[in-house]
Protein backbone atom coordinates (compact mmCIF):
# COMPACT_ATOMS: atom_id res chain seq x y z
CA UNK A 1 0.00 0.00 0.00
CA UNK A 2 1.75 3.40 -1.47
CA UNK A 3 0.50 6.68 0.04
CA UNK A 4 0.89 9.31 -2.79
CA UNK A 5 3.37 11.24 -0.65
CA UNK A 6 4.90 10.34 2.42
CA UNK A 7 7.61 12.40 4.86
CA UNK A 8 11.19 11.71 5.69
CA UNK A 9 11.48 13.35 8.69
CA UNK A 10 14.71 13.81 10.30
CA UNK A 11 15.43 13.23 14.17
CA UNK A 12 13.78 15.40 16.36
CA UNK A 13 11.67 16.67 13.94
CA UNK A 14 7.76 17.29 15.18
CA UNK A 15 5.30 14.84 13.68
CA UNK A 16 1.77 15.48 13.83
CA UNK A 17 -0.87 12.94 13.11
CA UNK A 18 -4.38 13.52 12.15
CA UNK A 19 -6.78 11.07 11.32
CA UNK A 20 -10.33 12.24 9.74
CA UNK A 21 -13.07 10.85 8.27
CA UNK A 22 -11.68 10.18 5.22
CA UNK A 23 -8.68 8.76 5.59
CA UNK A 24 -4.74 10.12 7.54
CA UNK A 25 -2.47 13.49 7.15
CA UNK A 26 1.04 13.02 8.69
CA UNK A 27 2.74 16.36 8.85
CA UNK A 28 6.30 16.77 9.90
CA UNK A 29 8.34 20.30 11.06
CA UNK A 30 11.79 20.84 12.40
CA UNK A 31 11.70 21.86 16.21
CA UNK A 32 10.86 25.75 15.53
CA UNK A 33 7.31 24.36 14.32
CA UNK A 34 7.25 27.20 11.60
CA UNK A 35 6.80 25.37 8.65
CA UNK A 36 4.93 21.94 8.08
CA UNK A 37 5.32 19.04 5.15
CA UNK A 38 2.16 17.31 4.65
CA UNK A 39 1.51 13.88 3.30
CA UNK A 40 -1.52 12.09 2.47
CA UNK A 41 -4.30 10.59 2.48
CA UNK A 42 -3.44 7.45 3.76
CA UNK A 43 -6.29 4.92 3.89
CA UNK A 44 -8.09 7.64 0.98
CA UNK A 45 -11.54 7.10 1.74
CA UNK A 46 -11.74 5.07 4.81
CA UNK A 47 -12.54 6.24 8.71
CA UNK A 48 -9.79 6.86 10.50
CA UNK A 49 -10.82 7.40 13.95
CA UNK A 50 -7.71 6.97 15.92
CA UNK A 51 -4.06 7.12 15.18
CA UNK A 52 -0.65 6.63 17.37
CA UNK A 53 2.88 6.90 17.20
CA UNK A 54 5.04 4.67 18.99
CA UNK A 55 9.01 5.90 19.31
CA UNK A 56 9.72 2.98 22.29
CA UNK A 57 12.52 0.61 22.19
CA UNK A 58 13.83 2.60 19.07
CA UNK A 59 10.79 2.17 17.22
CA UNK A 60 9.61 5.06 14.81
CA UNK A 61 6.35 3.32 14.31
CA UNK A 62 2.77 4.75 13.39
CA UNK A 63 -0.50 3.29 14.18
CA UNK A 64 -4.06 3.98 12.45
CA UNK A 65 -6.99 2.15 12.45
CA UNK A 66 -8.78 1.96 9.01
CA UNK A 67 -12.53 1.85 8.75
CA UNK A 68 -14.35 0.88 5.30
CA UNK A 69 -17.72 0.80 5.41
CA UNK A 70 -18.38 -2.56 3.85
CA UNK A 71 -15.09 -4.19 4.52
CA UNK A 72 -15.04 -3.91 8.28
CA UNK A 73 -12.00 -2.30 10.87
CA UNK A 74 -8.52 -2.77 10.25
CA UNK A 75 -5.37 -2.13 12.58
CA UNK A 76 -2.60 -1.09 10.31
CA UNK A 77 0.96 -0.07 11.18
CA UNK A 78 4.01 1.81 9.44
CA UNK A 79 7.71 2.51 10.44
CA UNK A 80 8.58 4.34 7.26
CA UNK A 81 6.43 7.52 8.19
CA UNK A 82 3.65 6.06 5.89
CA UNK A 83 5.09 4.92 3.07
CA UNK A 84 4.17 1.69 3.26
CA UNK A 85 1.32 0.00 5.57
CA UNK A 86 0.79 -3.67 6.95
CA UNK A 87 -2.24 -4.92 5.67
CA UNK A 88 -3.24 -7.63 7.89
CA UNK A 89 -4.90 -10.42 5.73
CA UNK A 90 -6.90 -11.71 9.44
CA UNK A 91 -8.14 -8.46 11.55
CA UNK A 92 -5.72 -7.71 14.31
CA UNK A 93 -8.59 -6.73 16.64
CA UNK A 94 -11.40 -8.66 16.74
CA UNK A 95 -13.93 -10.48 19.32
CA UNK A 96 -13.31 -13.98 20.22
CA UNK A 97 -16.69 -15.90 19.08
CA UNK A 98 -17.69 -16.84 21.98
CA UNK A 99 -18.43 -13.20 23.22
CA UNK A 100 -21.46 -12.46 20.63
CA UNK A 101 -19.81 -9.22 20.00
CA UNK A 102 -18.21 -8.09 16.16
CA UNK A 103 -16.14 -4.73 16.15
CA UNK A 104 -16.88 -1.86 14.87
CA UNK A 105 -14.91 1.26 16.05
CA UNK A 106 -11.22 1.52 16.96
CA UNK A 107 -11.81 4.43 18.79
CA UNK A 108 -8.18 4.70 20.39
CA UNK A 109 -5.09 3.07 20.28
CA UNK A 110 -2.26 3.81 22.95
CA UNK A 111 0.98 2.70 24.02
CA UNK A 112 2.22 1.84 27.09
CA UNK A 113 4.70 2.98 29.49
CA UNK A 114 8.29 3.28 28.45
CA UNK A 115 8.54 0.79 30.96
CA UNK A 116 6.78 -1.92 29.28
CA UNK A 117 7.77 -0.93 25.51
CA UNK A 118 6.46 -3.65 24.11
CA UNK A 119 2.64 -3.42 25.81
CA UNK A 120 -0.24 -1.49 23.32
CA UNK A 121 -3.64 -0.96 23.94
CA UNK A 122 -7.02 -0.80 22.35
CA UNK A 123 -10.38 1.21 23.00
CA UNK A 124 -13.03 -0.24 20.84
CA UNK A 125 -16.71 0.26 20.40
CA UNK A 126 -18.93 -1.75 21.84
CA UNK A 127 -16.37 -0.84 25.13
CA UNK A 128 -14.08 -3.23 24.96
CA UNK A 129 -9.76 -2.94 25.80
CA UNK A 130 -7.45 -5.46 23.61
CA UNK A 131 -4.17 -5.21 24.91
CA UNK A 132 -1.17 -6.21 23.04
CA UNK A 133 2.51 -7.68 24.67
CA UNK A 134 4.20 -8.17 21.52
CA UNK A 135 4.46 -4.53 20.20
CA UNK A 136 1.15 -4.78 18.21
CA UNK A 137 1.77 -8.49 16.28
CA UNK A 138 -0.89 -9.80 18.23
CA UNK A 139 -3.78 -8.63 20.44
CA UNK A 140 -6.34 -10.10 23.18
CA UNK A 141 -9.29 -8.79 25.06
CA UNK A 142 -8.97 -7.63 28.55
CA UNK A 143 -11.49 -10.01 30.06
CA UNK A 144 -11.46 -8.55 33.45
CA UNK A 145 -12.53 -4.93 31.98
CA UNK A 146 -15.15 -7.06 29.38
CA UNK A 147 -16.41 -9.61 32.33
CA UNK A 148 -16.98 -6.73 34.90
CA UNK A 149 -20.26 -6.77 36.38
CA UNK A 150 -21.03 -3.43 34.99
CA UNK A 151 -20.76 -4.06 31.27
CA UNK A 152 -24.41 -4.86 30.56
CA UNK A 153 -25.59 -1.53 32.40
CA UNK A 154 -23.03 0.61 30.39
CA UNK A 155 -25.00 2.74 27.75
CA UNK A 156 -23.97 4.21 24.46
CA UNK A 157 -23.32 7.84 24.33
CA UNK A 158 -24.09 10.08 21.16
CA UNK A 159 -21.16 7.86 19.76
CA UNK A 160 -21.94 5.10 20.48
CA UNK A 161 -21.40 2.59 23.64
CA UNK A 162 -17.15 3.24 22.85
CA UNK A 163 -14.12 2.61 25.28
CA UNK A 164 -12.22 5.84 23.93
CA UNK A 165 -9.81 7.12 26.64
CA UNK A 166 -7.05 4.63 27.46
CA UNK A 167 -4.51 6.24 30.02
CA UNK A 168 -1.17 4.93 30.82
CA UNK A 169 0.60 5.60 34.29
CA UNK A 170 4.27 6.21 33.29
CA UNK A 171 5.31 5.53 37.56
CA UNK A 172 3.30 2.34 37.81
CA UNK A 173 2.90 -0.35 34.57
CA UNK A 174 0.11 -2.24 37.01
CA UNK A 175 -2.27 0.74 37.05
CA UNK A 176 -4.07 2.02 34.09
CA UNK A 177 -6.81 4.13 33.77
CA UNK A 178 -10.13 4.23 30.98
CA UNK A 179 -13.18 5.72 30.01
CA UNK A 180 -16.31 4.76 28.19
CA UNK A 181 -18.95 6.60 27.46
CA UNK A 182 -21.30 6.01 28.90
CA UNK A 183 -19.91 3.81 31.70
CA UNK A 184 -17.10 6.95 33.39
CA UNK A 185 -13.64 6.23 34.45
CA UNK A 186 -12.20 2.62 35.03
CA UNK A 187 -8.77 1.73 36.84
CA UNK A 188 -6.97 -1.23 37.17
CA UNK A 189 -4.02 -1.69 39.63
CA UNK A 190 -3.17 -5.60 38.94
CA UNK A 191 -2.61 -5.20 35.50
CA UNK A 192 -6.05 -5.71 34.11
CA UNK A 193 -6.98 -8.66 36.15
CA UNK A 194 -9.57 -6.59 38.19
CA UNK A 195 -11.02 -2.87 37.48
CA UNK A 196 -12.59 -0.45 39.82
CA UNK A 197 -15.49 2.39 38.91
CA UNK A 198 -13.28 5.54 39.93
CA UNK A 199 -16.06 8.48 39.22
CA UNK A 200 -16.69 9.82 42.46
CA UNK A 201 -17.61 13.23 42.81
CA UNK A 202 -18.28 12.98 38.53
CA UNK A 203 -21.78 14.34 37.82
CA UNK A 204 -24.34 12.31 35.80
CA UNK A 205 -26.90 15.27 35.30
CA UNK A 206 -29.34 12.79 33.11
CA UNK A 207 -29.13 10.03 36.19
CA UNK A 208 -31.91 10.35 38.59
CA UNK A 209 -29.06 10.13 41.30
CA UNK A 210 -26.58 12.57 39.82
CA UNK A 211 -23.70 11.18 41.43
CA UNK A 212 -23.72 7.36 40.51
CA UNK A 213 -21.28 4.84 40.95
CA UNK A 214 -20.50 4.39 37.41
CA UNK A 215 -22.67 5.59 34.05
CA UNK A 216 -21.46 8.91 33.67
CA UNK A 217 -20.33 10.26 30.43
CA UNK A 218 -17.31 11.06 30.35
CA UNK A 219 -15.52 12.56 27.46
CA UNK A 220 -11.87 12.43 28.13
CA UNK A 221 -8.91 11.76 30.84
CA UNK A 222 -5.55 13.16 30.72
CA UNK A 223 -2.72 12.51 32.67
CA UNK A 224 0.16 14.63 33.20
CA UNK A 225 3.08 12.63 32.77
CA UNK A 226 5.32 14.31 35.60
CA UNK A 227 2.86 13.93 38.44
CA UNK A 228 0.93 10.55 37.39
CA UNK A 229 -1.89 10.64 40.08
CA UNK A 230 -2.93 14.20 38.53
CA UNK A 231 -5.71 13.69 35.83
CA UNK A 232 -7.85 15.82 34.10
CA UNK A 233 -11.51 15.33 32.95
CA UNK A 234 -13.77 16.84 30.41
CA UNK A 235 -17.48 15.48 31.20
CA UNK A 236 -20.11 15.65 29.68
CA UNK A 237 -21.13 18.22 32.09
CA UNK A 238 -18.32 19.50 33.94
CA UNK A 239 -14.14 19.64 34.18
CA UNK A 240 -13.00 18.09 37.08
CA UNK A 241 -9.70 17.21 38.06
CA UNK A 242 -8.39 14.29 40.48
CA UNK A 243 -5.00 14.77 43.05
CA UNK A 244 -5.64 10.93 43.87
CA UNK A 245 -5.29 8.63 40.55
CA UNK A 246 -9.01 8.63 40.09
CA UNK A 247 -10.28 7.82 43.86
CA UNK A 248 -11.88 11.57 44.05
CA UNK A 249 -12.99 14.27 41.93
CA UNK A 250 -12.73 17.46 42.38
CA UNK A 251 -15.13 20.24 39.71
CA UNK A 252 -12.90 22.88 37.90
CA UNK A 253 -15.50 24.59 35.76
CA UNK A 254 -15.16 27.83 37.07
CA UNK A 255 -14.17 30.76 34.57
CA UNK A 256 -15.27 28.71 30.92
CA UNK A 257 -18.01 29.49 29.41
CA UNK A 258 -19.84 26.21 28.78
CA UNK A 259 -18.85 23.71 31.37
CA UNK A 260 -19.60 21.08 27.87
CA UNK A 261 -16.69 20.29 25.67
CA UNK A 262 -14.87 17.07 24.29
CA UNK A 263 -10.65 17.25 24.47
CA UNK A 264 -8.99 17.49 27.86
CA UNK A 265 -5.18 17.97 27.34
CA UNK A 266 -2.55 18.33 29.98
CA UNK A 267 0.35 20.19 29.18
CA UNK A 268 3.21 17.71 28.69
CA UNK A 269 5.76 19.32 32.00
CA UNK A 270 3.76 21.32 34.20
CA UNK A 271 0.99 19.68 36.38
CA UNK A 272 -0.99 22.65 37.10
CA UNK A 273 -1.74 23.51 33.20
CA UNK A 274 -3.97 22.39 31.19
CA UNK A 275 -6.28 23.11 28.16
CA UNK A 276 -9.99 22.78 26.93
CA UNK A 277 -12.02 23.69 23.96
CA UNK A 278 -15.37 24.48 25.05
CA UNK A 279 -18.41 23.94 23.03
CA UNK A 280 -22.45 25.02 23.49
CA UNK A 281 -23.91 22.23 24.62
CA UNK A 282 -27.27 22.26 22.45
CA UNK A 283 -25.06 23.06 18.86
CA UNK A 284 -21.67 21.38 20.34
CA UNK A 285 -19.79 24.37 18.54
CA UNK A 286 -17.51 27.31 20.06
CA UNK A 287 -20.15 29.50 22.04
CA UNK A 288 -21.16 32.51 20.59
CA UNK A 289 -19.01 31.56 17.07
CA UNK A 290 -16.17 32.52 19.18
CA UNK A 291 -13.57 30.15 18.89
CA UNK A 292 -11.22 30.37 21.69
CA UNK A 293 -9.12 27.85 23.48
CA UNK A 294 -9.29 28.02 26.92
CA UNK A 295 -5.87 26.95 29.30
CA UNK A 296 -5.53 26.44 33.16
CA UNK A 297 -1.75 27.33 34.53
CA UNK A 298 -3.06 26.84 38.21
CA UNK A 299 -4.91 23.15 37.62
CA UNK A 300 -8.62 24.40 36.93
CA UNK A 301 -8.96 27.35 39.94
CA UNK A 302 -9.15 29.59 36.83
CA UNK A 303 -9.08 29.47 32.70
CA UNK A 304 -8.32 31.94 30.61
CA UNK A 305 -9.13 32.37 27.23
CA UNK A 306 -6.64 32.24 24.04
CA UNK A 307 -7.66 33.36 20.76
CA UNK A 308 -4.49 35.16 19.87
CA UNK A 309 -4.17 34.01 15.75
CA UNK A 310 -7.77 32.90 15.52
CA UNK A 311 -10.62 34.10 12.97
CA UNK A 312 -12.09 37.49 14.07
CA UNK A 313 -15.33 36.87 11.79
CA UNK A 314 -18.10 34.27 13.68
CA UNK A 315 -16.31 30.16 13.55
CA UNK A 316 -19.02 27.66 14.75
CA UNK A 317 -16.00 25.12 15.41
CA UNK A 318 -16.56 21.32 16.83
CA UNK A 319 -13.27 19.62 18.10
CA UNK A 320 -14.01 15.75 18.74
CA UNK A 321 -12.62 14.36 22.01
CA UNK A 322 -9.53 13.12 20.41
CA UNK A 323 -8.83 15.96 18.07
CA UNK A 324 -6.25 18.31 20.04
CA UNK A 325 -3.32 17.37 21.79
CA UNK A 326 0.24 18.82 23.26
CA UNK A 327 3.56 18.10 21.71
CA UNK A 328 6.38 17.45 24.27
CA UNK A 329 8.67 20.01 23.41
CA UNK A 330 9.49 23.30 24.98
CA UNK A 331 7.86 25.45 24.74
CA UNK A 332 4.96 22.92 24.16
CA UNK A 333 3.10 22.79 21.11
CA UNK A 334 -0.67 22.93 21.04
CA UNK A 335 -2.67 21.72 17.82
CA UNK A 336 -6.44 20.43 17.68
CA UNK A 337 -8.55 19.90 14.52
CA UNK A 338 -11.74 20.99 14.09
CA UNK A 339 -15.02 19.00 12.09
CA UNK A 340 -14.23 21.74 9.72
CA UNK A 341 -11.63 20.32 8.50
CA UNK A 342 -9.08 23.08 10.27
CA UNK A 343 -5.91 22.34 11.98
CA UNK A 344 -4.69 24.79 14.38
CA UNK A 345 -1.43 25.04 16.29
CA UNK A 346 0.16 26.87 18.65
CA UNK A 347 3.95 26.71 19.47
CA UNK A 348 4.13 29.37 22.65
CA UNK A 349 1.89 26.86 24.69
CA UNK A 350 -1.84 28.54 23.57
CA UNK A 351 0.01 32.57 23.51
CA UNK A 352 -0.65 32.66 19.61
CA UNK A 353 -2.26 30.14 16.93
CA UNK A 354 -1.99 29.76 13.54
CA UNK A 355 -4.17 27.81 10.67
CA UNK A 356 -1.52 25.11 9.73
CA UNK A 357 -4.29 23.18 7.45
CA UNK A 358 -7.41 23.77 5.65
CA UNK A 359 -9.66 21.98 3.60
CA UNK A 360 -9.10 18.74 5.33
CA UNK A 361 -11.83 16.14 6.09
CA UNK A 362 -13.82 16.61 9.56
CA UNK A 363 -11.05 15.78 11.80
CA UNK A 364 -11.07 13.26 14.04
CA UNK A 365 -8.22 12.86 16.22
CA UNK A 366 -4.43 14.58 16.28
CA UNK A 367 -1.85 12.94 17.94
CA UNK A 368 1.81 14.56 17.98
CA UNK A 369 4.95 13.24 18.91
CA UNK A 370 8.87 14.38 18.94
CA UNK A 371 11.17 12.31 17.00
CA UNK B 1 -16.43 -23.06 -9.18
CA UNK B 2 -15.42 -19.47 -10.41
CA UNK B 3 -15.84 -16.31 -7.61
CA UNK B 4 -15.87 -13.15 -9.21
CA UNK B 5 -14.39 -10.69 -7.10
CA UNK B 6 -14.97 -7.03 -7.07
CA UNK B 7 -12.40 -4.37 -7.13
CA UNK B 8 -11.85 -3.04 -3.69
CA UNK B 9 -11.21 -7.06 -2.56
CA UNK B 10 -9.06 -8.24 -5.31
CA UNK B 11 -5.63 -7.01 -3.47
CA UNK B 12 -6.37 -10.00 -1.32
CA UNK B 13 -6.60 -12.27 -4.43
CA UNK B 14 -3.42 -11.03 -6.13
CA UNK B 15 -5.01 -8.50 -8.17
CA UNK B 16 -7.51 -11.31 -10.06
CA UNK B 17 -10.95 -10.31 -10.85
CA UNK B 18 -12.09 -13.88 -10.94
CA UNK B 19 -10.99 -17.33 -9.03
CA UNK B 20 -11.83 -20.65 -9.48
CA UNK B 21 -12.02 -22.71 -6.51
CA UNK B 22 -12.74 -26.65 -6.51
CA UNK B 23 -15.75 -26.84 -3.81
CA UNK B 24 -17.43 -29.47 -5.38
CA UNK B 25 -21.11 -28.52 -5.29
CA UNK B 26 -22.00 -28.37 -2.09
CA UNK B 27 -23.43 -25.36 0.20
CA UNK B 28 -22.21 -21.60 -0.35
CA UNK B 29 -21.01 -21.85 3.10
CA UNK B 30 -18.56 -24.53 1.75
CA UNK B 31 -17.94 -22.91 -1.29
CA UNK B 32 -16.73 -19.60 0.99
CA UNK B 33 -14.93 -21.53 3.44
CA UNK B 34 -12.66 -22.83 0.39
CA UNK B 35 -12.71 -19.64 -0.90
CA UNK B 36 -11.27 -18.61 2.43
CA UNK B 37 -8.79 -21.39 2.56
CA UNK B 38 -7.28 -20.42 -0.83
CA UNK B 39 -7.23 -16.38 -0.21
CA UNK B 40 -8.12 -16.00 3.83
CA UNK B 41 -7.62 -11.92 3.71
CA UNK B 42 -10.96 -12.33 2.10
CA UNK B 43 -12.86 -13.79 5.07
CA UNK B 44 -12.79 -10.80 7.82
CA UNK B 45 -13.63 -8.46 5.14
CA UNK B 46 -16.59 -10.52 4.09
CA UNK B 47 -17.91 -11.17 7.63
CA UNK B 48 -17.39 -10.01 10.90
CA UNK B 49 -16.54 -12.28 13.73
CA UNK B 50 -20.14 -14.01 14.63
CA UNK B 51 -19.78 -15.12 10.96
CA UNK B 52 -22.18 -12.73 9.73
CA UNK B 53 -21.93 -11.25 5.86
CA UNK B 54 -21.09 -7.27 6.24
CA UNK B 55 -24.05 -5.22 6.36
CA UNK B 56 -22.86 -3.87 3.03
CA UNK B 57 -21.10 -6.58 1.24
CA UNK B 58 -23.67 -8.46 -1.09
CA UNK B 59 -22.82 -12.16 -2.05
CA UNK B 60 -24.92 -13.06 -5.34
CA UNK B 61 -25.63 -16.69 -6.90
CA UNK B 62 -26.10 -16.19 -10.31
CA UNK B 63 -28.29 -13.62 -10.08
CA UNK B 64 -29.56 -14.15 -7.06
CA UNK B 65 -28.71 -12.27 -3.62
CA UNK B 66 -27.74 -14.78 -1.12
CA UNK B 67 -29.93 -13.11 1.89
CA UNK B 68 -33.06 -13.48 -0.74
CA UNK B 69 -32.45 -17.31 -0.90
CA UNK B 70 -31.18 -19.17 2.27
CA UNK B 71 -28.25 -17.40 3.27
CA UNK B 72 -24.97 -19.86 3.76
Amino acid sequence: MEAKTFLNPKNGAALLLVGTIKGAFFLSSDRSRERWETSGPHFPGRVVYSVAYDGRAGRQRIWAASTHFAFGTLLHSSDDFGRTWTNPESAPVKFPEDTGHSLKQIWQIAAGSEREPDKMYCGVEPAALFESNDAGRSWSLVRGLFDHRHRSQWQPGGGGLCLHTIVPDPANTKRLHVAISTGGVYRTDDGGASWQARNQGLRADFHPNRYPEFGQCVHKVARNPARPERLYLQNHGGLFRSDDAGDSWQEISSGVPSDFGFPMVAHPHDPDTAYVFPLEPEMRCSPEGRLRVYRTRDAGRSWQPLSAGFPEQASYETVLRDAMEADSLEPAGIYFGTRSGKLYGSRDEGESWRLILDGLPAVTSVKAAAL
Amino acid sequence: MVFFIPGPLREQTGGRAQVRIDAGAGTLGEALAALWREYPGLRDRMVNEQGEVRQHVNIFIGDENMRDCGGF
